[in-house]
Protein backbone atom coordinates (compact mmCIF):
# COMPACT_ATOMS: atom_id res chain seq x y z
CA UNK A 1 0.00 0.00 0.00
CA UNK A 2 3.11 2.06 0.66
CA UNK A 3 4.06 2.04 -2.55
CA UNK A 4 0.60 2.67 -3.95
CA UNK A 5 0.78 5.97 -2.23
CA UNK A 6 4.34 6.54 -3.24
CA UNK A 7 2.95 6.06 -7.00
CA UNK A 8 -0.17 8.75 -6.26
CA UNK A 9 2.38 11.12 -4.89
CA UNK A 10 4.95 10.94 -7.80
CA UNK A 11 2.07 11.63 -10.15
CA UNK A 12 0.66 14.59 -8.03
CA UNK A 13 4.16 16.26 -8.47
CA UNK A 14 4.81 15.67 -11.98
CA UNK A 15 1.41 17.11 -12.31
CA UNK A 16 1.96 19.97 -10.46
CA UNK A 17 5.27 20.45 -12.44
CA UNK A 18 3.48 20.33 -15.71
CA UNK A 19 1.06 22.89 -14.80
CA UNK A 20 4.13 25.24 -13.34
CA UNK A 21 5.32 25.07 -17.04
CA UNK A 22 2.53 25.45 -18.78
CA UNK A 23 1.25 28.79 -16.92
CA UNK A 24 4.90 30.05 -16.97
CA UNK A 25 4.27 29.81 -20.57
CA UNK A 26 0.94 31.50 -20.84
CA UNK A 27 2.36 34.41 -18.31
CA UNK A 28 5.86 34.56 -21.00
CA UNK A 29 3.89 34.44 -23.88
CA UNK A 30 2.15 37.32 -22.88
CA UNK A 31 5.12 39.24 -21.90
CA UNK A 32 6.90 38.60 -24.95
CA UNK A 33 3.64 40.28 -26.72
CA UNK A 34 3.86 43.50 -24.71
CA UNK A 35 7.71 43.64 -24.06
CA UNK A 36 8.30 43.12 -27.62
CA UNK A 37 10.68 39.94 -26.82
CA UNK A 38 11.53 37.93 -29.69
CA UNK A 39 14.18 35.76 -27.42
CA UNK A 40 11.46 35.10 -25.04
CA UNK A 41 8.85 34.19 -27.93
CA UNK A 42 11.22 31.67 -28.97
CA UNK A 43 12.28 30.38 -25.54
CA UNK A 44 8.47 30.02 -24.91
CA UNK A 45 8.58 27.75 -28.52
CA UNK A 46 11.13 25.74 -27.45
CA UNK A 47 9.60 25.29 -24.33
CA UNK A 48 6.66 22.92 -25.92
CA UNK A 49 8.87 19.89 -26.43
CA UNK A 50 9.36 19.46 -22.62
CA UNK A 51 5.35 19.79 -21.95
CA UNK A 52 5.12 17.14 -24.65
CA UNK A 53 7.48 14.74 -22.99
CA UNK A 54 5.71 15.40 -19.65
CA UNK A 55 2.06 14.60 -21.34
CA UNK A 56 3.48 11.23 -22.30
CA UNK A 57 5.55 10.69 -19.59
CA UNK A 58 2.02 11.32 -16.78
CA UNK A 59 0.11 8.86 -19.31
CA UNK A 60 2.29 6.42 -19.18
CA UNK A 61 2.21 6.50 -15.23
CA UNK A 62 -1.39 6.80 -15.12
CA UNK A 63 -1.47 3.88 -17.48
CA UNK A 64 0.85 1.84 -14.99
CA UNK A 65 -1.20 2.48 -12.27
CA UNK A 66 -4.08 1.16 -13.68
CA UNK A 67 -2.73 -1.61 -14.82
CA UNK A 68 -0.88 -2.54 -11.83
CA UNK A 69 -2.99 -1.22 -8.49
CA UNK A 70 -6.74 -1.33 -10.51
CA UNK A 71 -7.50 1.87 -8.53
CA UNK A 72 -11.37 2.32 -7.07
CA UNK A 73 -13.33 5.25 -6.28
CA UNK A 74 -12.03 8.52 -5.35
CA UNK A 75 -7.97 7.31 -6.82
CA UNK A 76 -9.91 5.44 -10.02
CA UNK A 77 -11.24 9.19 -10.38
CA UNK A 78 -8.17 10.73 -9.16
CA UNK A 79 -6.58 9.14 -12.31
CA UNK A 80 -8.65 9.58 -14.59
CA UNK A 81 -8.84 13.47 -13.92
CA UNK A 82 -5.27 13.41 -14.37
CA UNK A 83 -5.40 11.58 -17.43
CA UNK A 84 -7.89 14.18 -19.04
CA UNK A 85 -6.01 17.53 -17.46
CA UNK A 86 -2.51 16.76 -19.12
CA UNK A 87 -4.41 16.82 -22.14
CA UNK A 88 -6.11 20.42 -21.46
CA UNK A 89 -2.75 21.40 -20.32
CA UNK A 90 -0.82 20.42 -23.24
CA UNK A 91 -3.69 21.77 -25.81
CA UNK A 92 -2.77 25.13 -23.67
CA UNK A 93 1.20 24.92 -24.25
CA UNK A 94 0.14 24.63 -28.34
CA UNK A 95 -2.00 28.02 -27.80
CA UNK A 96 1.31 29.70 -26.10
CA UNK A 97 3.17 28.90 -29.14
CA UNK A 98 0.84 29.75 -31.34
CA UNK A 99 0.48 33.31 -29.79
CA UNK A 100 4.36 33.46 -29.64
CA UNK A 101 4.28 32.56 -33.54
CA UNK A 102 1.93 35.85 -33.91
CA UNK A 103 4.16 37.69 -31.18
CA UNK A 104 7.30 37.09 -33.92
CA UNK A 105 5.45 38.42 -36.38
CA UNK A 106 4.04 41.50 -34.41
CA UNK A 107 7.45 42.36 -33.39
CA UNK A 108 8.57 42.99 -36.92
CA UNK A 109 5.88 45.66 -37.20
CA UNK A 110 4.93 48.91 -34.97
CA UNK A 111 2.66 48.22 -32.67
CA UNK A 112 -0.70 48.79 -33.61
CA UNK A 113 -2.35 50.04 -30.47
CA UNK A 114 -1.19 50.00 -26.68
CA UNK A 115 -1.79 46.56 -24.78
CA UNK A 116 -3.96 47.22 -22.20
CA UNK A 117 -6.86 44.92 -21.79
CA UNK A 118 -4.58 41.82 -23.70
CA UNK A 119 -2.13 41.48 -20.45
CA UNK A 120 -5.30 41.42 -18.35
CA UNK A 121 -6.75 38.94 -20.12
CA UNK A 122 -3.00 37.27 -20.14
CA UNK A 123 -2.70 37.50 -16.35
CA UNK A 124 -6.12 36.25 -16.04
CA UNK A 125 -5.59 33.08 -18.10
CA UNK A 126 -2.06 32.46 -16.54
CA UNK A 127 -3.70 32.62 -12.98
CA UNK A 128 -6.54 30.15 -14.33
CA UNK A 129 -4.24 27.49 -15.42
CA UNK A 130 -2.34 28.06 -11.56
CA UNK A 131 -5.59 27.75 -9.98
CA UNK A 132 -7.10 25.16 -11.83
CA UNK A 133 -4.06 22.73 -11.27
CA UNK A 134 -4.07 23.75 -7.47
CA UNK A 135 -7.82 22.85 -7.82
CA UNK A 136 -7.26 19.43 -8.48
CA UNK A 137 -3.96 18.83 -6.19
CA UNK A 138 -6.22 20.05 -3.61
CA UNK A 139 -9.20 17.95 -4.11
CA UNK A 140 -11.53 21.42 -3.90
CA UNK A 141 -14.60 21.33 -6.05
CA UNK A 142 -15.57 24.68 -4.38
CA UNK A 143 -12.27 26.47 -5.82
CA UNK A 144 -13.04 24.33 -9.49
CA UNK A 145 -16.78 26.03 -9.29
CA UNK A 146 -15.41 29.04 -8.94
CA UNK A 147 -12.77 29.09 -12.18
CA UNK A 148 -15.62 28.25 -14.12
CA UNK A 149 -17.26 31.37 -13.20
CA UNK A 150 -14.04 33.14 -13.80
CA UNK A 151 -13.95 32.45 -17.29
CA UNK A 152 -16.84 34.49 -18.20
CA UNK A 153 -14.53 37.49 -17.43
CA UNK A 154 -11.97 36.40 -20.10
CA UNK A 155 -14.80 35.60 -22.14
CA UNK A 156 -16.08 39.39 -21.67
CA UNK A 157 -12.46 40.92 -22.46
CA UNK A 158 -11.96 39.05 -25.76
CA UNK A 159 -14.86 40.35 -27.23
CA UNK A 160 -14.11 43.88 -26.09
CA UNK A 161 -10.57 43.41 -27.77
CA UNK A 162 -12.07 42.10 -30.95
CA UNK A 163 -14.57 44.65 -31.38
CA UNK A 164 -11.51 47.37 -30.04
CA UNK A 165 -9.67 45.57 -33.06
CA UNK A 166 -12.16 45.86 -35.81
CA UNK A 167 -12.66 49.33 -35.21
CA UNK A 168 -8.64 49.49 -35.66
CA UNK A 169 -8.95 47.80 -38.56
CA UNK A 170 -11.78 50.26 -40.26
CA UNK A 171 -9.41 52.83 -39.77
CA UNK A 172 -6.86 51.59 -41.06
CA UNK A 173 -6.56 48.50 -43.60
CA UNK A 174 -2.81 48.74 -44.12
CA UNK A 175 -2.34 47.35 -40.28
CA UNK A 176 -4.50 44.11 -41.26
CA UNK A 177 -1.80 41.51 -40.63
CA UNK A 178 -0.96 43.32 -37.21
CA UNK A 179 -4.46 43.17 -36.33
CA UNK A 180 -5.44 39.92 -37.32
CA UNK A 181 -2.69 38.88 -35.55
CA UNK A 182 -3.65 40.14 -32.49
CA UNK A 183 -7.39 39.02 -32.84
CA UNK A 184 -5.50 35.32 -33.08
CA UNK A 185 -3.39 36.60 -29.98
CA UNK A 186 -6.75 37.05 -28.26
CA UNK A 187 -8.50 34.23 -29.18
CA UNK A 188 -5.59 32.06 -28.23
CA UNK A 189 -5.76 33.64 -24.39
CA UNK A 190 -9.82 32.66 -24.62
CA UNK A 191 -9.50 29.16 -25.73
CA UNK A 192 -6.45 28.68 -23.03
CA UNK A 193 -9.06 29.81 -20.30
CA UNK A 194 -11.46 27.62 -21.53
CA UNK A 195 -9.14 24.75 -20.63
CA UNK A 196 -8.90 25.64 -17.43
CA UNK A 197 -12.80 25.32 -16.89
CA UNK A 198 -12.20 21.77 -18.54
CA UNK A 199 -9.81 21.38 -16.22
CA UNK A 200 -11.94 22.25 -13.39
CA UNK A 201 -15.06 20.37 -14.54
CA UNK A 202 -12.72 17.40 -14.36
CA UNK A 203 -11.52 18.42 -10.51
CA UNK A 204 -15.38 18.31 -9.86
CA UNK A 205 -15.88 15.22 -11.35
CA UNK A 206 -12.72 14.03 -9.57
CA UNK A 207 -14.15 15.24 -5.63
CA UNK A 208 -18.03 14.77 -6.54
CA UNK A 209 -18.25 11.38 -8.70
CA UNK A 210 -20.87 14.12 -10.57
CA UNK A 211 -20.21 14.51 -14.88
CA UNK A 212 -20.57 17.99 -15.19
CA UNK A 213 -19.39 19.21 -18.74
CA UNK A 214 -22.55 19.59 -20.29
CA UNK A 215 -24.79 20.86 -17.01
CA UNK A 216 -25.20 24.47 -16.69
CA UNK A 217 -22.88 26.10 -14.05
CA UNK A 218 -26.30 27.11 -11.70
CA UNK A 219 -27.52 23.90 -11.64
CA UNK A 220 -24.11 22.53 -10.52
CA UNK A 221 -24.22 24.87 -8.47
CA UNK A 222 -26.98 24.39 -6.84
CA UNK A 223 -26.60 20.88 -6.39
CA UNK A 224 -23.25 21.20 -4.64
CA UNK A 225 -25.23 23.84 -1.86
CA UNK A 226 -27.87 21.19 -1.26
CA UNK A 227 -24.85 18.14 -1.05
CA UNK A 228 -23.33 20.67 1.63
CA UNK B 1 -27.67 9.49 -0.10
CA UNK B 2 -28.73 6.60 1.35
CA UNK B 3 -25.94 4.01 2.01
CA UNK B 4 -28.67 1.58 1.67
CA UNK B 5 -30.06 1.28 -1.66
CA UNK B 6 -33.59 0.12 -2.38
CA UNK B 7 -34.21 -2.53 -4.50
CA UNK B 8 -37.95 -2.15 -5.85
CA UNK B 9 -40.38 -4.73 -4.14
CA UNK B 10 -40.61 -6.35 -7.52
CA UNK B 11 -37.19 -7.30 -8.53
CA UNK B 12 -36.28 -8.23 -4.62
CA UNK B 13 -36.33 -12.57 -4.13
CA UNK B 14 -35.17 -12.55 -0.22
CA UNK B 15 -35.63 -9.68 2.49
CA UNK B 16 -33.02 -10.08 5.16
CA UNK B 17 -34.52 -8.27 8.03
CA UNK B 18 -32.40 -7.09 11.11
CA UNK B 19 -29.95 -10.15 10.96
CA UNK B 20 -28.01 -11.33 13.74
CA UNK B 21 -25.96 -14.66 14.36
CA UNK B 22 -24.18 -15.48 17.80
CA UNK B 23 -21.78 -18.41 18.29
CA UNK B 24 -22.28 -18.91 21.85
CA UNK B 25 -21.40 -15.42 23.45
CA UNK B 26 -20.25 -14.06 20.14
CA UNK B 27 -22.10 -11.77 17.76
CA UNK B 28 -20.97 -13.11 14.81
CA UNK B 29 -23.06 -10.48 12.90
CA UNK B 30 -25.71 -8.11 13.88
CA UNK B 31 -28.43 -6.37 12.51
CA UNK B 32 -28.59 -6.85 8.72
CA UNK B 33 -30.90 -5.62 6.66
CA UNK B 34 -30.89 -5.48 2.76
CA UNK B 35 -32.91 -7.00 -0.15
CA UNK B 36 -31.42 -9.84 -2.47
CA UNK B 37 -32.75 -8.95 -6.11
CA UNK B 38 -34.06 -11.83 -8.09
CA UNK B 39 -31.95 -12.98 -10.92
CA UNK B 40 -28.95 -10.90 -10.20
CA UNK B 41 -25.59 -11.35 -8.50
CA UNK B 42 -24.85 -10.37 -4.88
CA UNK B 43 -21.71 -9.59 -3.70
CA UNK B 44 -20.52 -9.95 -0.16
CA UNK B 45 -16.78 -7.86 0.42
CA UNK B 46 -14.97 -6.72 3.43
CA UNK B 47 -11.98 -7.84 5.25
CA UNK B 48 -11.24 -11.25 6.68
CA UNK B 49 -13.57 -11.65 9.87
CA UNK B 50 -15.94 -8.87 8.59
CA UNK B 51 -18.42 -11.91 8.91
CA UNK B 52 -19.65 -12.50 5.20
CA UNK B 53 -19.11 -16.20 4.90
CA UNK B 54 -20.72 -16.20 8.17
CA UNK B 55 -24.23 -14.05 6.82
CA UNK B 56 -23.98 -15.90 3.43
CA UNK B 57 -24.12 -19.49 5.59
CA UNK B 58 -27.47 -18.34 7.23
CA UNK B 59 -29.34 -18.24 4.02
CA UNK B 60 -28.95 -22.41 3.78
CA UNK B 61 -29.08 -22.54 7.80
CA UNK B 62 -25.69 -24.51 7.44
CA UNK B 63 -24.53 -22.96 10.83
CA UNK B 64 -27.27 -25.12 12.18
CA UNK B 65 -24.66 -28.25 11.58
CA UNK B 66 -22.60 -26.83 14.69
CA UNK B 67 -24.49 -26.72 18.18
CA UNK B 68 -24.50 -23.54 20.20
CA UNK B 69 -25.45 -21.22 16.81
CA UNK B 70 -28.26 -18.51 17.52
CA UNK B 71 -30.00 -16.59 14.52
CA UNK B 72 -31.86 -13.50 15.10
CA UNK B 73 -33.93 -11.90 12.95
CA UNK B 74 -35.69 -12.77 9.63
CA UNK B 75 -34.59 -13.80 5.88
CA UNK B 76 -37.82 -14.04 3.77
CA UNK B 77 -37.64 -15.62 0.57
CA UNK B 78 -41.18 -15.75 -1.33
CA UNK B 79 -43.19 -15.14 1.39
CA UNK B 80 -41.80 -17.81 3.86
CA UNK B 81 -39.29 -17.10 7.00
CA UNK B 82 -35.84 -19.25 6.09
CA UNK B 83 -34.89 -19.81 10.02
CA UNK B 84 -38.45 -20.59 10.86
CA UNK B 85 -38.38 -24.05 13.05
CA UNK B 86 -40.78 -25.31 10.15
CA UNK B 87 -38.01 -25.20 7.82
CA UNK B 88 -37.22 -28.62 5.81
CA UNK B 89 -33.35 -28.43 5.85
CA UNK B 90 -32.93 -30.99 3.16
CA UNK B 91 -35.11 -29.02 0.95
CA UNK B 92 -34.06 -25.78 1.33
CA UNK B 93 -30.24 -26.50 0.78
CA UNK B 94 -31.44 -27.85 -2.32
CA UNK B 95 -33.22 -24.58 -3.09
CA UNK B 96 -30.49 -22.91 -1.90
CA UNK B 97 -27.17 -24.27 -3.27
CA UNK B 98 -24.05 -23.71 -2.38
CA UNK B 99 -20.30 -24.20 -3.83
CA UNK B 100 -17.25 -23.78 -1.74
CA UNK B 101 -13.57 -22.88 -2.43
CA UNK B 102 -12.31 -25.81 -2.92
CA UNK B 103 -14.02 -27.97 -4.86
CA UNK B 104 -16.09 -31.23 -3.83
CA UNK B 105 -16.69 -33.22 -6.05
CA UNK B 106 -17.84 -36.89 -4.47
CA UNK B 107 -15.39 -39.58 -4.64
CA UNK B 108 -17.79 -41.25 -7.85
CA UNK B 109 -18.00 -40.62 -11.53
CA UNK B 110 -18.80 -37.56 -13.41
CA UNK B 111 -21.96 -38.56 -14.22
CA UNK B 112 -23.08 -39.81 -10.33
CA UNK B 113 -22.14 -36.80 -9.34
CA UNK B 114 -25.04 -35.23 -11.00
CA UNK B 115 -27.35 -37.80 -10.46
CA UNK B 116 -26.90 -38.07 -6.59
CA UNK B 117 -29.28 -34.74 -5.74
CA UNK B 118 -31.38 -35.94 -8.54
CA UNK B 119 -32.32 -39.27 -7.11
CA UNK B 120 -32.14 -37.70 -3.68
CA UNK B 121 -34.99 -36.06 -5.00
CA UNK B 122 -36.84 -39.38 -6.21
CA UNK B 123 -36.00 -39.39 -9.84
CA UNK B 124 -34.59 -42.55 -10.48
CA UNK B 125 -35.53 -43.13 -14.10
CA UNK B 126 -32.21 -43.39 -16.42
CA UNK B 127 -33.24 -41.25 -19.41
CA UNK B 128 -34.50 -38.35 -16.92
CA UNK B 129 -31.29 -38.54 -14.99
CA UNK B 130 -29.00 -38.81 -18.33
CA UNK B 131 -31.27 -35.74 -19.74
CA UNK B 132 -31.21 -33.63 -16.62
CA UNK B 133 -27.21 -34.14 -15.82
CA UNK B 134 -26.59 -32.96 -19.70
CA UNK B 135 -28.56 -29.76 -19.02
CA UNK B 136 -27.07 -29.33 -16.13
CA UNK B 137 -23.41 -29.71 -17.23
CA UNK B 138 -23.97 -27.44 -20.40
CA UNK B 139 -25.28 -24.69 -17.78
CA UNK B 140 -22.06 -25.21 -16.12
CA UNK B 141 -20.31 -25.08 -19.52
CA UNK B 142 -18.31 -27.68 -19.05
CA UNK B 143 -20.33 -30.39 -21.16
CA UNK B 144 -17.87 -30.18 -24.02
CA UNK B 145 -15.11 -31.23 -21.91
CA UNK B 146 -16.81 -34.06 -20.06
CA UNK B 147 -19.34 -35.72 -22.68
CA UNK B 148 -16.46 -38.25 -23.49
CA UNK B 149 -15.34 -39.33 -19.81
CA UNK B 150 -19.20 -39.39 -17.24
CA UNK B 151 -18.18 -42.61 -16.32
CA UNK B 152 -15.07 -41.32 -15.10
CA UNK B 153 -13.76 -40.68 -11.73
CA UNK B 154 -14.73 -36.66 -10.90
CA UNK B 155 -11.13 -36.23 -9.20
CA UNK B 156 -9.08 -37.09 -12.27
CA UNK B 157 -11.27 -33.19 -13.86
CA UNK B 158 -8.55 -30.46 -13.25
CA UNK B 159 -9.72 -27.73 -10.32
CA UNK B 160 -11.63 -25.43 -12.54
CA UNK B 161 -13.40 -28.33 -14.23
CA UNK B 162 -13.99 -30.00 -10.53
CA UNK B 163 -15.15 -26.13 -9.28
CA UNK B 164 -17.60 -26.23 -12.63
CA UNK B 165 -18.76 -29.71 -11.66
CA UNK B 166 -19.76 -29.18 -8.46
CA UNK B 167 -22.10 -25.92 -9.98
CA UNK B 168 -23.25 -28.51 -12.71
CA UNK B 169 -24.36 -30.33 -9.04
CA UNK B 170 -26.08 -27.51 -7.27
CA UNK B 171 -27.45 -26.71 -10.69
CA UNK B 172 -28.92 -29.98 -11.61
CA UNK B 173 -31.72 -30.01 -8.71
CA UNK B 174 -32.96 -26.29 -10.46
CA UNK B 175 -31.93 -24.27 -7.04
CA UNK B 176 -33.46 -20.98 -6.65
CA UNK B 177 -30.42 -19.44 -5.22
CA UNK B 178 -26.87 -20.30 -5.67
CA UNK B 179 -24.01 -19.07 -2.81
CA UNK B 180 -20.66 -18.88 -4.05
CA UNK B 181 -17.99 -19.16 -0.92
CA UNK B 182 -14.73 -17.58 -2.59
CA UNK B 183 -15.74 -20.13 -5.50
CA UNK B 184 -12.04 -19.06 -7.29
CA UNK B 185 -9.57 -18.67 -4.82
CA UNK B 186 -8.10 -21.65 -5.26
CA UNK B 187 -7.68 -21.40 -8.99
CA UNK B 188 -5.95 -20.67 -11.96
CA UNK B 189 -7.03 -17.66 -13.96
CA UNK B 190 -7.98 -19.47 -16.63
CA UNK B 191 -10.18 -21.28 -14.52
CA UNK B 192 -11.25 -18.27 -12.70
CA UNK B 193 -12.27 -16.57 -16.08
CA UNK B 194 -13.78 -19.36 -16.74
CA UNK B 195 -16.26 -19.79 -13.34
CA UNK B 196 -16.36 -16.03 -13.68
CA UNK B 197 -18.12 -15.71 -17.12
CA UNK B 198 -20.68 -18.78 -15.80
CA UNK B 199 -21.85 -16.97 -12.68
CA UNK B 200 -22.74 -14.16 -15.07
CA UNK B 201 -24.52 -16.08 -17.39
CA UNK B 202 -26.09 -18.38 -14.33
CA UNK B 203 -28.40 -14.59 -13.14
CA UNK B 204 -30.72 -15.91 -16.07
CA UNK B 205 -31.79 -18.37 -14.44
CA UNK B 206 -30.67 -18.28 -10.56
CA UNK B 207 -30.64 -15.99 -8.06
CA UNK B 208 -26.22 -15.21 -6.87
CA UNK B 209 -24.80 -14.22 -3.85
CA UNK B 210 -21.09 -14.46 -3.83
CA UNK B 211 -18.31 -13.81 -1.20
CA UNK B 212 -14.99 -12.87 -2.62
CA UNK B 213 -11.49 -11.63 -1.24
CA UNK B 214 -11.02 -10.43 -4.73
CA UNK B 215 -12.55 -6.98 -5.36
CA UNK B 216 -12.16 -7.01 -8.99
CA UNK B 217 -13.79 -10.20 -9.06
CA UNK B 218 -17.26 -8.14 -7.21
CA UNK B 219 -17.01 -5.55 -9.69
CA UNK B 220 -16.73 -7.24 -12.46
CA UNK B 221 -19.39 -10.18 -11.90
CA UNK B 222 -21.76 -8.36 -9.18
CA UNK B 223 -24.91 -6.55 -9.94
CA UNK B 224 -24.79 -5.32 -5.92
CA UNK B 225 -22.35 -5.10 -3.74
CA UNK B 226 -22.31 -5.38 -0.24
CA UNK B 227 -19.58 -4.38 2.42
CA UNK B 228 -19.52 -5.80 5.86
CA UNK B 229 -17.14 -4.56 8.42
CA UNK B 230 -16.95 -6.25 12.06
CA UNK B 231 -20.15 -7.84 11.82
CA UNK B 232 -22.19 -4.83 10.50
CA UNK B 233 -23.01 -4.12 6.73
CA UNK B 234 -21.72 -0.83 6.51
CA UNK B 235 -22.97 -0.35 2.94
CA UNK B 236 -25.40 -1.95 0.21
CA UNK B 237 -25.65 -0.49 -3.42
CA UNK B 238 -24.97 -1.07 -7.16
CA UNK B 239 -21.87 -2.84 -7.83
CA UNK B 240 -20.94 0.68 -10.05
CA UNK B 241 -21.42 2.98 -7.11
CA UNK B 242 -19.76 1.09 -4.57
CA UNK B 243 -16.55 0.65 -6.86
CA UNK B 244 -16.34 4.14 -8.63
CA UNK B 245 -18.05 6.41 -5.92
CA UNK B 246 -19.43 5.02 -2.64
CA UNK B 247 -21.45 6.95 0.19
CA UNK B 248 -19.65 5.60 2.99
CA UNK B 249 -16.23 6.51 3.87
CA UNK B 250 -15.38 3.18 5.07
CA UNK B 251 -16.22 1.66 2.04
CA UNK B 252 -14.22 4.23 -0.12
CA UNK B 253 -11.58 3.31 2.40
CA UNK B 254 -11.60 -0.61 1.87
CA UNK B 255 -11.95 -0.35 -1.82
CA UNK B 256 -8.95 1.77 -1.99
CA UNK B 257 -7.25 -0.44 -0.43
CA UNK B 258 -6.18 2.41 2.33
CA UNK B 259 -8.03 0.20 5.05
CA UNK B 260 -6.95 -0.01 9.15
Amino acid sequence: MRHQETEYTDLRSRIAEMGNAVSRMVSDSVRSLVERDDEMAKDVIGRDDAIDRMDVEIDEHCLRIFALYEPKAIDLRFIIAATRIIVDLERIGDHCVDICKEVLKLNKVPPVKPYIDLPRMGELAAKMVVDSVNSYLEKDSNGALELIRRDDEVDHLNNQILRELVTYLVEDLRKNQAIFSLMLVAKGLERIADYTTNIAENVYFMVSGNIIRHTPLKETEDEAHTDN
Amino acid sequence: MSKNIKIPAEEVLIQVQDLGLSYGSVRAIKNITMDVARNAVTALIGPSGCGKTTFLRCFNRMHDLYPGNHYEGRIIMEGQDLLGNDVDLTELRAGIGMVFQKPTPFPMTVFDNIAYGLKLKGILNRTELTDRAEMALKHAALWDEVKDRLKSGASGLSGGQQQRLVIARALAVEPKVILFDEPTSALDPISTSKIEELIFQLKKEVTVIIVTHNMQQAARISDYTAFMYVGELIEFNETDVIFTNPNVKLTEEYVTGRFG
